[in-house]
């Protein structure tokens, strides 16, 4: 499993959702590995699953086949939800 | 002019996809030739120029749009989610369309039309009806039905005025209404022009023959000529309120309010304010406006929620003092903590309880919609303002709504905030005890390990209290016996605390939960790696006096930005460079920089002109909208600096972690000074150590 975040730029946004999906993957025992990146290199990337806020996020619906998409990128329990939901059970 | 359904969805494609696309490639997207996608982009090119995005045309290049990223999030707004083309509606969505249309409508539908309208099968017409059915029956109206004839509905003028509210409500969102009133208000147009998809459009549709925008001009004008100032959310409510009454008056259907409430109302200064409303929009519509009417318009007033306190005294303000007095005193008792002395609480719960009384009076719907988070998170405050709201039941007759006591546990939560502060110091405790010694002995170290953040000063027996408090000056008496008022906040505990004992006192003295011993911090801090760093700045090495500014003025978001990277420049984190690149990194890659409700956080690329690690915060005075639908507007600015992709991980896992929590946020929201703001940002550093 392989999970990337993406932000605008890759050193700030998408760090932050990184260490919240880490945290959150710890506490669910899953694992997976994860990594943040920006949205211009977004699009080479191998990945199973991408977060980023909805703003950066839309740009990427066509190129990835699951794409998360979270609004407030400090409440873990949205991206929590949000997450579990598309991992596999 | 306005687009059809296929320009509609090109734009969508172009908004939605930050690609360059080939002519070929639109038309095989959409389905269509070649030449109708330029005739298309022809006739788009004009209207897009209206909203102030540009539609590019390269040769070689390709399609693609260009614009200001608050134009273009008004766009995608407008033009609503690009998926309601791709799929169908939701069940609930189909509810909430049935309901709209069976509330505009004069005449009986069939599940017939309403099965192609909504292009399901008749069935699925029914089941839908049957849910509707039962959303109205919960506001009073019934849903009724013949065959060979429809369904019709049979209600009450304020029940039919009340559902539309909700559905307004529930289907749009006040906020998105408020957003409505906003883009009206900055000349952005009508609702009328081609609005969002889905239910709310049909629902507004009610207002056709309706200036929405010259009302809330008549409204704001009014209210700011008698001092009145209401928040956004109330201002709608008063706006849709006018708008149905003259659309329903101009159907000659007028609604009546009992006469004994109508003369009660009158009694309100708003009422006046009503009149002049009323006159106003009598005025405008060449319609008489009558006295229920008036009414109505005075209980939104006297209902709504103030920005600010007014200049002319409040509505019957002895009697909700004194029942706010009343109500902090249960609440003290309850809570073990001195209140009373805390103004601020007592004044914002006077302002704050004013419409309260109206609302419960007159059972005014009500909505709050953070009751869950308040009910879950302060769950004890929410028990105790639920105890003490007994003395507002005592003289209203109404039971308070859970929507209502939780504002009241916020009141009560901001109070104890305050008193977290008073004691952000060690704050210095008393121990007084009528037995030996050896039970002061075992309360003192049972204290000193369950609340490490209180200093223990002395023991004294209750007769000699009053000496030991003239030499120790403690600020906290903690005692097993019942005492007099000696002018200390005092706590009385049992001889052996309780586990539950000490939490009481801890929440009591605003300190929460006991927070992780140094120990076990440390072997916490080991194993997550990422905290272990050596050497990695910490948030309170770079959030310091000079990159930290409150209640400063911006105009627009690109102001706001401006301070926050003027703040990194001046504490050399950044060259002046990097602060055109934040700005322009929001104009390229859209207000995705607004990380959570209210607050931004811009930057650049390293090579954008940082020097070091860096983080800036800025509080503003009024909020700015970075055209972010979801988390706009924004009152809080972080800037950061970075210069690699891992030496600032610990920094933002710190502000990750002040951020994520809301008592923090509060009081970086709320706090008068920055010393407040800096003090916080040290604990949450502690926190980790």
């Amino acid at each position: 499993m392989r999970i990337v975040t993406v932000c605008g730029m890759g050193f700030g946004t998408s760090l932050m959702l990184k260490m919240t999906i880490d945290d959150i993957l710890k506490e669910e025992g899953i694992k997976a590995s994860t990594e943040a990146c920006d949205v211009g290199s977004a699009k080479s990337r191998q990945a199973d699953l991408v977060v980023a806020s909805t703003d950066i996020g839309k740009h990427l619906l066509t190129s990835f086949r699951k794409v998360v998409l979270i609004n407030n990128l400090t409440d873990k329990n949205e991206i929590r939800a949000k997450l579990l939901a598309e991992l596999p059970k | 002019m306005s687009l059809n359904w296929r320009q509609r969805r090109l734009a969508q494609v172009l908004l939605t996809s930050c690609k360059r696309w080939t002519i070929a490639e639109l038309a095989d997207r959409l389905q269509v030739s070649p030449r109708t996608v330029r005739y298309d982009l022809d006739a788009l090119t004009t209207w897009l120029k209206a909203r102030s995005v540009n539609l590019l045309r390269k040769p070689k290049r390709g399609v693609w749009l260009e614009g200001d990223p608050c134009a273009l999030s008004a766009l995608q707004y407008e033009l609503g989610p690009a998926v309601s083309y791709d799929c169908s509606l939701s069940p609930k969505e189909r509810e909430q369309l049935l309901v709209a249309w069976l509330l505009r409508s004069d005449q009986p539908l069939t599940a017939e039309d309403l099965a192609e309208k909504l292009m399901v099968s008749r069935a699925t017409v029914l089941s839908d009806l049957r849910r509707a059915g039962s959303w109205l029956a919960g506001r009073g109206i019934a849903l009724r039905g013949k065959p060979n004839v429809g369904y019709w509905l049979a209600c009450a003028e304020k029940d039919w005025r009340r559902a539309v509210c909700d559905l307004l409500a529930e289907s749009a969102g006040e906020e998105h209404l408020i957003r409505y009133l906003a883009d009206i208000g900055a000349g952005g147009g009508q609702w009328r022009r081609p609005g969002p998809d889905g239910v709310i459009a049909h629902v507004l549709g009610l207002f056709r023959e309706v200036d929405l925008a010259g009302l809330e001009a008549i409204v704001t004008e009014v209210c700011r000529r008698h001092g009145l100032a209401l928040n956004d959310s109330s201002t709608v409510g008063l706006v849709v309120h006018l708008a149905l009454a003259v659309t329903r008056l101009k159907q000659n259907k007028d609604i009546v309010m009992p006469r004994s409430d109508l003369e009660e109302i009158k009694k309100a200064p708003e009422f006046r304010v009503a009149e002049e409303v009323a006159r106003a929009v009598s005025k405008a519509y060449g319609l008489e406006l009558p006295p229920a009417e008036i009414g109505y318009i005075s209980l939104h007033l006297v209902g709504a929620k103030l920005r600010s306190r007014r200049k002319e005294t409040l509505w019957q303000a002895d009697k909700i003092k004194a029942l706010a007095t009343e109500f902090i005193r249960r609440a003290e008792t309850m809570l073990g903590v001195e209140l009373s002395s805390d103004t601020q609480l007592l004044d914002g719960l006077t302002i704050h309880l004013e419409p309260v009384q109206s609302r419960v009076k007159f059972g005014l719907p009500f909505r709050n919609p953070i009751l869950d988070e308040i009910k879950q998170k302060l769950s004890f405050l929410f028990f105790v303002a639920k105890q003490a709201s007994k003395v507002f039941t005592e003289a209203w007759g109404n039971e308070l709504p859970e929507e209502e006591i939780g504002y009241l546990a916020l009141h009560l939560g901001a109070a104890m905030e305050r008193l977290k502060l008073k004691y952000r110091s060690q704050p210095r405790a008393l121990v007084v005890c009528s037995s030996g010694v050896g039970t002061s002995q075992l309360i003192a170290s049972i204290l000193e390990s369950e609340i490490p953040e209180i200093q223990i000063v002395g023991f004294s027996s209750a007769f000699s209290l009053a000496q030991q408090i003239a030499d120790l000056h403690p600020d906290l008496i903690l005692s097993t016996v019942p005492l007099k008022n000696c002018g200390v906040q005092t706590v009385i505990l049992s001889s052996i605390p309780t586990a539950e004992e000490i939490q009481e006192l801890r929440t009591a003295l605003g300190f929460g939960f006991k927070e992780k011993k140094v120990g076990e911090g440390k072997a916490a801090k080991k194993k997550s790696g990422l905290l272990s760093r050596g050497g990695e700045p910490v948030l309170s090495d770079v959030l310091v006096a000079e990159t930290v500014l409150l209640d400063a003025e911006a105009k627009d978001w690109r102001e706001a930005v401006f301070l926050a990277g003027s703040l990194l420049v001046k504490s050399g984190a950044v060259e002046e460079r990097f602060v055109d690149s934040m700005i322009r990194a929001v104009q390229e890659l859209g207000p995705y920089i607004v990380i959570a409700p209210g607050i931004a956080m811009p930057h650049a690329r390293p090579e954008d002109g940082a020097r070091k690690v860096g983080l800036s915060l800025v509080r503003l005075k009024s909020p700015v909208s970075f055209g972010n639908p979801a988390n706009d507007p924004v009152d809080l600015i972080i800037g950061l600096s970075a210069v690699d992709s891992d030496s600032h991980l610990k920094l933002l896992a710190q502000l990750s972690k002040l951020l994520n929590n809301q008592d923090y946020l509060r009081i970086i929201r709320e706090t008068g000074s920055k010393e407040g703001v800096l003090a916080l940002i040290n604990r949450v550093c502690e926190d980790e150590e």
